[in-house]
């Protein structure tokens, strides 16, 4: 019994403490209370801002080398078993895959300026 | 091969003058009367070494089938190419080219697109004589609904009055008929042992033989089909429209060749293939076709219009072909002789309504190109100033109501015989019909030959005014100083009585040329059957023969 | 699948799949260092490829039935015909499309879509297990909505949303029904679902089979998910209705059948009756709607969709006759040229929008006219086109499969259908007759007829009939 109070005292303590700490080192009073999303940094615009339309072509670029990987697990998984035939089909995806980046390329999409 | 080359030398013909628009519009005209003359000529050879083997051998409708090809068309559900003539078939195809020329002829000075109007005719003869040849019934459907597309653009395109409206009856009346027909068709495919649309095959082996309920119901589908084609009462009212509106040569081949592919579908295809079901509904047949015969008889009688007046006798005259063919199904009542007769008479009668009508149809022609008008209340006395004219309507409408020398009596007067020991009490009443036809036919000619010699303008005429004068428009070339100067020698009067024979010599001119020769073979040619029906009758007889003892099975 | 011969997997079987595909991406390559102005180059390169892969599924046909890839890809005369018919109608739809398309920035993009929308339909009609056909319906649905918003207008975007949602509804309808059949069977091969099927739990498999049907029945545009077919049709240009209503409803066709024939067919439900009644609704919903329009397109939209009634009436009976695989195989192939025909029509005056300006867009055109009439009169079903014998057949199959209530109807509605079918021929073939009398006249108010569309009506119509007379011969060719 003694063992379970002195340890809930200890975990109250630490969590009062970490209060306390925030508390006397805090910039403002009032916390920012939307947070960041973009992985920590401090947005610079309001969420519904527009973005440039390139964004969506290098989603779905993303995405289709994103989908690529999941194919490629499981095929590395068997290739030495299944032998050239898994090889073949493997690089045939590739290259069909390889002529949409290229179309994404010739279209403009990856120009950044 | 002969037989193809008959079915599909005018289409061919037809074909070529669409492709060749450097063509003048006569050289078309004459290139379709040639084409029809040819294959005339063709079909009489058929006709010659037809007759020459038909002594030897039987020209039933199971055996005896002269210049038969078969070629495989559909082989999953055994459709074929199966064409061949046999003596039922024969002098309807002989007819048909017969009336094709009749018309080739007659439509030589047609004005109005004569080239498309060719072309639409010759294709209407591959399909027509392609329906009597056929002997698969998938063929007989392609063929029997090509006729129906054929015949709409020729009332629509060609004729007057309020043709569109006339044009989409008919069609949609036939089309539907026509789908009657094709369920049965199938239901006579299901039904056969050996899956087969083949008609020869069919009628060797009868399906459905055993299942008489479903036999009726197909029967009853193909009956539906081809009485809107033939027409019988009461689907008969698209047949005054399109009669009406439709053009002269249009009307003729409509009346003559056309509606025989209904009852040639009676007996080609209901009676041999379903006996059972036809023997059983004999009865109602042959009530159909007196109900035909009076109805018609009665409604023509009321008419005040001279083509609408000769299309409700040809629902008379097909209701006689029913009651011939209903008796041929009673076989309990009578003996196979008394059947046998009433089967050729309704062939014969087939081929003389044909030519009558065909005829009857040319020679109101003649009334609507020089007056553009067909009542009766607008002409008389037309014997005086065109006894040609007056002659041959009067041949023809004596030929129509059965006067002996005419081959219409020999057609009725066979119905009649075979008929009346199968069914006494109707063969009576559909006598009475006669005397109506009688009647109306004395009337008809009594109104438009004899008293005040009476002309009408064709400008004033409200038919006209319809079209735009078009129809007034046709006739103008080739009678310039009728139509062109009446407007100017007689004021606004619509109807002009004249007692002077010199002035209305000039206003109604007689038959000549073109339409001469265009209907007075027609009538000598049913003078011809009137007088000596044997020739006809050799090869009609072992077919009907044939006919009604498959019919009695 | 232990105990089977040994499953295929040799490439060469899907040669005529590989030869689209390989027409798309190397049409596309090509299109990408193309200019505009001589983008037809691309076109050759498309249409090539997809007369070489009708090329070789013909070739294939004289092979025996065979399930390759693990039994997930049939190949049998089905397959062939829907190869076929679909290679040949995709080759006549790029052709068609170039009277709109030439010049077009993406004109490229178009072609290769539509060659992958085509493979889509025929993987559709190959499937042999259920998550390929899941596949299938995407690959033949996604290509299709950007085709439909092509024109990037107002009513080509408002059709693209309407088709994608619906699509989207309905695929995961389809995904739902998949899930419950599998999870019912254990399996997604169509051979171990026909075994395992009619010991499974009833109500998972009447969801498994509502589900699959649906998608199919959306494919083909048929009653009661027939909704976009209109607002498609009118919406997007002329070219592209023709393509979105004719080949993905081939493949879907197939589909249905194959699996109404094979693993649906053992079921305790009543299949064939559900078929039925999406038949006989497709058809007289498709008509009675038909009835009202007085827009070219939307006229030829609804008529589709009673086209579909008729083509699942064969599905209906699908199995229970012998007559099914041939009267399927020569309707596919006869809808395909005469809705091609039909809509390539519509094409030849774009601008032209109700069927009185059409009419009168034709004034000097009587063979136009012609082969309108031909082409219009098929799709009722006259001889000796190719749709009257494969309605024939079907009506055969039909009643042979004892469905006489759907046979009767469905000989009903083809004399319904001829109405509005004669309200596009009538006043067409007025204007034509009424041009063709005043000879020296000249009207300015004439509209351009477009030259691509216009030949194809007429080999399309010329089509029509040599199919139809030479129906033995096509059906020799593919049995």
């Amino acid at each position: 019994m003694a063992a379970v109070v002195s340890l809930l005292v200890a975990v109250l303590a630490l969590i009062l403490g970490l209060y306390g700490v925030s508390m006397a080192f805090r910039i403002a009073r009032k916390p920012v209370d939307v947070l960041p999303y973009e992985s920590g940094s401090l947005p610079q615009q309001h969420a519904f801002s527009r973005y440039h339309v390139r964004w969506y072509a290098v989603t779905l670029l993303f995405l289709a080398f994103d989908m690529e990987m999941i194919f490629m697990y499981p095929w590395a998984v068997v290739v030495a078993d299944m032998g050239a035939s898994a090889v073949i089909e493997m690089f045939g995806f590739l290259a069909i895959l390889f002529v949409g980046v290229i179309y994404v390329w010739r279209e403009g999409a990856l120009r950044w300026s | 091969m002969l037989l193809s080359v008959v079915i599909f030398l005018p289409v061919v013909a037809a074909g070529m003058l669409l492709a060749f628009p450097a063509l003048s519009n006569r050289a078309a005209s004459w290139l379709w009367v040639i084409v029809a003359a040819i294959d005339l000529a063709l079909i009489v050879g058929m006709w010659a070494g037809f007759a020459s083997n038909s002594a030897a051998a039987p020209s039933g409708i199971v055996d005896g089938i002269a210049y038969e090809v078969k070629i495989r068309w559909i082989p999953t559900v055994d459709a074929s190419y199966h064409v061949g003539v046999d003596g039922l078939s024969l002098p309807l195809i002989a007819v048909t080219a017969v009336l094709f020329l009749a018309a080739a002829i007659w439509s030589l000075r047609e004005q109005k697109r004569p080239r498309s109007y060719a072309a639409l005719f010759l294709f209407l003869q591959t399909a027509s004589i392609g329906t009597f040849a056929a002997l698969d019934l998938i063929l007989f459907f392609v063929f029997f609904d090509l006729s129906i597309v054929g015949m709409y653009f020729v009332i629509a395109g060609w004729g007057h009055g309020n043709r569109r409206r006339s044009a989409l009856k008919f069609f949609i009346y036939t089309f539907v008929g026509s789908l009657a027909l094709l369920v049965g068709f199938i239901g006579l495919f299901l039904g056969s042992e050996n899956r087969t649309f083949d008609m020869v095959a069919l009628a060797a082996n009868p399906p459905l033989i055993d299942s008489p309920l479903a036999a009726g119901l197909v029967l009853l589908a193909i009956c539906i089909g081809l009485a809107v084609k033939t027409p019988l009462f009461p689907f008969h009212t698209w047949l005054p429209d399109a009669h009406t509106d439709a053009p002269a040569a249009g009307s003729a081949i409509l009346a003559g060749v056309l509606l025989k592919l209904g009852t040639y579908g009676f007996v080609r295809i209901a009676m041999p293939m379903l006996p059972d079901a036809w023997q059983r509904w004999a009865m109602i047949i042959v009530i159909a076709g007196v109900v035909s015969v009076l109805w018609g008889a009665f409604t023509a009688l009321a008419q005040t219009d001279v083509k609408r007046m000769i299309a409700y006798t040809s629902v008379n005259h097909m209701g006689y072909i029913l009651l011939g063919l209903g008796a041929a199904g009673l076989v309990a009542q009578a003996d196979e002789q008394a059947r046998a007769i009433a089967v050729t008479g309704a062939m014969v009668q087939m081929v003389s309504h044909a030519l009558l009508t065909g005829s009857l149809f040319l020679l109101t022609g003649v009334l609507f190109s020089r007056g553009g008008t067909y009542a009766f209340d607008r002409w008389g006395g037309l014997a005086r100033p065109a006894p040609i004219f007056a002659a041959a309507l009067g041949v023809a409408a004596f030929g129509s109501l059965g006067l002996p020398g005419l081959s219409a009596f020999i057609a009725e007067f066979q119905i009649f015989t075979g008929s009346l020991q199968a069914a006494p009490v109707a063969t009576v009443i559909a006598v009475t019909g006669i005397v109506i036809t009688a009647g109306l036919f004395l009337v008809a000619l009594q109104r438009l030959l004899s008293g005040k010699t009476q002309v009408p303008n064709p400008a004033e005429e409200p038919a006209n005014r319809a079209t735009n004068g078009r129809h007034a428009g046709v006739v103008s070339p080739a009678e310039p100083t009728e139509t062109g100067q009446q407007p100017a020698r007689r004021d606004r009067n619509v109807t002009t009585a004249v007692d002077d024979d010199t002035v209305s010599q000039a206003t109604f001119k007689d038959l000549h040329g073109r339409e001469l020769v265009a209907t007075v073979p027609l009538l000598v040619l049913s003078i011809m059957i009137g007088l000596f029906p044997r020739p006809l009758l050799d090869v009609i007889e072992p077919a009907a023969a044939a006919l009604s003892s498959l019919a009695g099975r | 699948m232990t105990g089977m011969e040994a499953m295929s997997a040799n490439p060469l079987d899907l040669l005529p799949e590989i030869l689209l595909l390989f027409g798309a991406v190397a049409g596309l390559l090509l299109g990408l260092w193309t200019p505009r102005g001589r983008q037809a180059r691309v076109r050759t390169v498309i249409v090539v490829a997809a007369l070489g892969s009708a090329l070789a599924a013909a070739i294939d046909l004289a092979q025996p039935d065979k399930a390759v890839f693990d039994d997930s890809w049939m190949i049998d005369t089905t397959t062939g015909v829907v190869r076929i018919t679909v290679a040949l109608a995709t080759a006549t739809a790029v052709l068609l499309a170039s009277s709109w398309l030439s010049g077009h920035p993406r004109e490229t993009e178009a072609y290769v879509l539509m060659m992958l929308a085509a493979l889509g339909a025929i993987a559709l009609a190959a499937s042999n297990d259920l998550l390929m056909l899941a596949a299938s319906y995407l690959l033949a649905s996604i290509p299709l909505y950007a085709l439909a918003g092509f024109a990037k207008d107002s009513r080509g975007v408002e059709a693209t949303l309407k088709y994608y949602l619906m699509g989207a509804l309905v695929g995961v309808l389809m995904l739902v029904g998949i899930a419950a059949l599998m999870l019912a069977a254990g399996t997604g091969n169509y051979r171990e679902l026909a075994a395992a099927l009619p010991q499974a739990p009833t109500p998972l498999v009447a969801l498994g089979i509502i589900g699959v049907l649906a998608g199919m029945a959306f494919k083909a545009g048929a009653v009661p998910v027939h909704f976009w077919v209109p607002d498609v049709t009118a919406g997007t240009t002329p070219v592209m209705a023709a393509f979105i209503t004719t080949i993905p409803k081939l493949g879907a066709v197939a589909a249905a059948f194959r699996l109404v024939a094979e693993p649906f067919a053992q079921v305790s439900l009543d299949v064939p009756l559900l078929v039925a009644v999406i038949a006989a609704a497709s058809m007289t919903l498709g008509n009675l709607a038909a009835f009202q329009q007085t827009e070219v397109l939307r006229l030829l939209a609804y008529s589709t969709v009673s086209q579909v009634g008729y083509m699942f009436m064969v599905v209906a009976v699908a199995g229970h006759s012998v007559y099914t695989v041939p009267a399927l195989s020569i309707y596919l192939a006869a809808y395909a040229v005469t809705n091609l025909g039909a809509f390539a029509a519509a094409s030849a005056l774009p601008k032209a929008g109700q069927i009185e300006q059409w009419a009168n867009g034709v004034r000097w055109r009587p063979w136009l006219v012609l082969s309108l009439t031909v082409v219009l009169l098929g799709l009722v079903g006259t001889p000796p086109t190719a749709v009257f014998v494969g309605k024939l057949a079907i009506f055969t199959a039909t009643a042979d499969g004892n469905l006489i209530w759907l046979f009767v109807l469905a000989a009903v509605n083809t004399i319904a259908s001829l109405f509005y079918y004669l309200r596009w021929i009538a006043p067409a073939a007025r204007a034509a007759f009424a041009g063709s009398d005043r000879q020296a006249g000249t009207d300015s108010t004439s509209v351009p007829v477009l030259a691509a569309p216009a030949v194809t009506v007429h080999a399309t119509a010329i089509a029509s009939v040599l199919l139809g007379i030479g129906a033995g011969l096509w059906l020799a060719v593919i049995a």
